[in-house]
């Protein structure tokens, strides 16, 4: 007999049918609906994963190290970890799948949830991956404001709130990890820590999405200047959006709960990197406009607030006036050109302690023979005090992290003109040549000094530049040979 | 001006959930016949006759000591008891709030607005009181979903209030650092005389000259 089960005339017990309908028309996470199977699970899952790798790839063809090294480094970093992490948790996630059908010859949500939270690889990676993206989030938005202080704020607040947001995350995803149980089931007050630390994240997420758009409604001119740019800045806003959106999502929602972590990692990934590539392209046209002006860049108050350099100089300069008065009033104690002498030697030389300790020496004899051994000891100090070059004492680290960031500002500061003026030249339809130019450069630098044809050999005449004396005394020894002659 | 009347604005709208119901008769939320409040909540029994019983002032919810629903605890949303405890984030949020309208009558009457260092601190105290309401809205979402009474919607309120006082704060201080830099005082201006002044024997003929600094006008509204 041949034939298929279809052949049969046979239908389920009634019973059974009515328990499925009834079974398929709830409307809930533990109903059978489609919407809460494996399939959109796995759909969202892929989409995700191929969301992610495209961005990372276009991060990796499209941005520049430089001037923004640790924005440009941090995002690329981040967004590569987030697609290894993607790709190994796809590629564990089939093998489970697999196990699972050949096992039990069903396909459960069950254990990919449980996958998802009790993974050690997929949980640290996502936790590295989701750090250098929030850092790299805190650069871009030290971009977006160009005055040091405000730098130097979105800094702090922007990396301290990183490290303890994902800190928090981490340390409940651990404790599930190690003891195997989900944090939600137990009646501690460890069930607080998740959605504490979600809604954490969620204002971060809004706090990034509400500066950049105040940051747009400021630029709103140049933001919209061109179709190109709208539609870029529109998609901005909606990328950056996403975060604060998928709460409301979650609220709505319960299937979005459970995948939340995975949508978390594309959405870092686009609106760091989305947010970017807008900031590059408004660059250009503010660079373009800054060239066209009078003045250029912006310079704002507090990059002159310091004065570090001139007040070096005053200070050196008044402790060598000031020497030179205390001097003339305490009788000789040294004279004067000794004083100045010696001040100049423990001013600049920079192993200048040999020559303190000489003058500490001098001045101790002196005051043993001098009577009034209190006053010269204060002036000894105020001495001391004035004379401190910052390269002979040692710094405080307090001192060293604020001089090590001064200095990131002013590479930062100092390579977005440098990037400027290269934006402006490319846009000037000349950054294709700028290679040629530079080549053309050195060739004729090497001409100059004589290195480009180095087989060749020139004879030189001794004598290059004729005066005209020598022109007459030639003329007159002609003469006088032609004279000798006519003789 | 604007920014104490809207920092005082805020300061009051916090005070709102944080009297609801256990302390006053204002409700952050209300469902069925339950009434929520940061300290505790309340259950209103109306069949035999309207009564109104409510549990201890405390931080988080517990279950209500009555014999009619005294196992139950109804949540309008799906969310554990224990997340009731993120609603101290209110009393922390109005604290923040009542610094902050201090901090801003201080800018706007005293000599504090002169000094960026002053604006700077409040302007950091800003922003965790932007987190705060933005924190407090987010919990009592979460919690009660749309049964969210006036109180709770204040707080999204405030959070824009906040966002545009943040900003508002920051140029604040952007104005006063410029201007304290234009019109430098004496001892910044003249960093020699700090020094000079301290020596008791000072030779007149040895006085330097003040530097000449460049006095210009800056950008100040850039962003």
């Amino acid at each position: 007999m041949t034939g298929t089960l279809y052949d049969i005339p046979a239908t389920y017990w009634d019973p059974i049918v009515k328990d499925w309908n009834r079974f398929i028309s709830l409307d809930d996470s533990q109903s059978c609906s489609f919407r809460y199977g494996i399939f959109p699970m796995i759909i969202s899952f892929t989409t995700n994963f191929i969301i992610t790798f495209t961005l990372t790839v276009l991060v990796f063809l499209s941005m520049n190290d430089k001037p923004y090294i640790y924005a440009s480094r941090s995002l690329k970093l981040g967004s590569l970890v987030a697609t290894i992490n993607l790709a190994i948790s796809l590629t564990n996630l089939i093998n489970l799948l697999k196990k699972q059908y050949e096992k039990l010859g069903m396909l459960g949500r069950f254990y990919m949830v449980q996958f998802f939270e009790l993974n050690a690889t997929f949980v640290a990676l996502d936790f590295i991956s989701t750090f250098i993206l929030q850092c790299s989030q805190t650069f871009i938005l030290m971009r977006m404001f160009e005055r040091k202080k405000e730098k130097q704020v979105i800094f702090a607040v922007g990396i301290s709130l990183a490290i303890i947001s994902n800190l928090l995350w981490a340390v409940p995803r651990y404790h599930e990890i190690i003891h195997g149980i989900s944090v939600k089931n137990e009646n501690d007050n460890w069930e607080l820590l998740p959605p504490f630390v979600y809604m954490f994240k969620i204002i971060i997420a809004a706090s990034y999405a509400s500066l950049i758009i105040k940051f747009i409604v400021n630029k709103r001119h140049q933001c919209f200047k061109t179709a190109q740019l709208t539609l870029l800045t529109i998609f901005t806003i909606i990328v950056v959006l996403l975060l604060p959106g998928f709460f409301v999502a979650d609220l709505a929602s319960f299937w979005i709960y459970e995948l939340s972590e995975l949508f978390n990692t594309t959405c870092y990934v686009g609106c760091t990197f989305v947010v970017w590539e807008w900031l590059e392209r408004l660059s250009i046209i503010q660079k373009r406009q800054q060239a066209q002006s009078i003045l250029g860049r912006a310079i704002y108050e507090d990059e002159q607030q310091n004065y570090t350099f001139a007040k070096y100089t005053l200070k050196v300069q008044d402790a060598l006036t000031r020497k030179e008065s205390v001097c003339s009033s305490s009788t000789s104690v040294f004279t004067r050109s000794e004083d100045v002498l010696e001040k100049l030697v423990a001013g600049l030389d920079s192993n200048a302690t040999t020559a303190k300790t000489i003058k500490l020496n001098s001045i101790s004899q002196s005051v043993s023979d001098n009577d009034d051994p209190i006053s010269t000891n204060d002036e000894l100090h105020e001495l001391q005090s004035i004379n401190r070059v910052q390269f002979n004492t040692e710094r405080s680290y307090t001192d060293i992290l604020h001089e090590t960031f001064d200095n990131t500002i002013n590479h930062v500061v100092y390579f977005s003109d440098k990037i400027g003026k290269n934006i402006g030249s490319y846009s000037m339809g000349s950054g294709s040549k700028s290679s040629t130019n530079s080549r053309r450069g050195k060739e004729q630098v090497k001409k100059r000094i004589g290195l480009d044809m180095t087989n060749k050999v020139y004879v030189y005449s001794t004598k290059d530049v004729q005066f005209d004396s020598d022109v007459d005394d030639e003329d007159d020894d002609n003469n006088e040979d032609t004279s000798t002659r006519d003789v | 001006m604007v920014l104490l009347i809207l920092s005082l604005g805020v300061a009051v709208t916090h005070v709102f959930p944080v009297i609801s119901v256990p302390v006053t008769h204002i409700k952050l939320a209300t469902f069925m016949d339950f009434t929520y409040g940061v300290f505790g909540w309340c259950y209103t029994s109306r069949h035999p006759a309207e009564f109104v019983q409510c549990t201890k002032r405390r931080i988080g919810y517990k279950y209500l000591d009555t014999n009619f629903y005294g196992e139950i605890l109804y949540l309008p949303s799906e969310s554990k008891y224990s997340i009731s405890r993120l609603l101290v984030v209110h009393i922390i949020a109005l604290i923040n709030s009542i610094i902050l309208a201090i901090m801003i009558f201080m800018i706007t009457v005293t000599k504090h607005g002169d000094s960026p260092q002053f604006i700077l601190s409040s302007a950091l105290i800003s922003l965790p009181l932007f987190v705060f309401s933005l924190f407090s809205f987010l919990v009592d979402i979460l919690l009660f979903a749309t049964h969210l009474g006036w109180p709770g919607w204040l707080m999204l309120a405030d959070t824009v209030v906040m966002a545009f006082v943040c900003s508002l704060l920051w140029a604040l201080r952007r104005t006063v650092s410029i201007r304290s830099y234009e019109t430098l005082r004496e001892t910044e201006r003249y960093p020699m005389q700090h020094y000079q002044h301290s020596v008791q024997d000072i030779d007149e003929s040895v006085m330097l000259e003040p530097l000449d600094e460049p006095i210009s006008t800056y950008k100040t509204d850039n962003h």
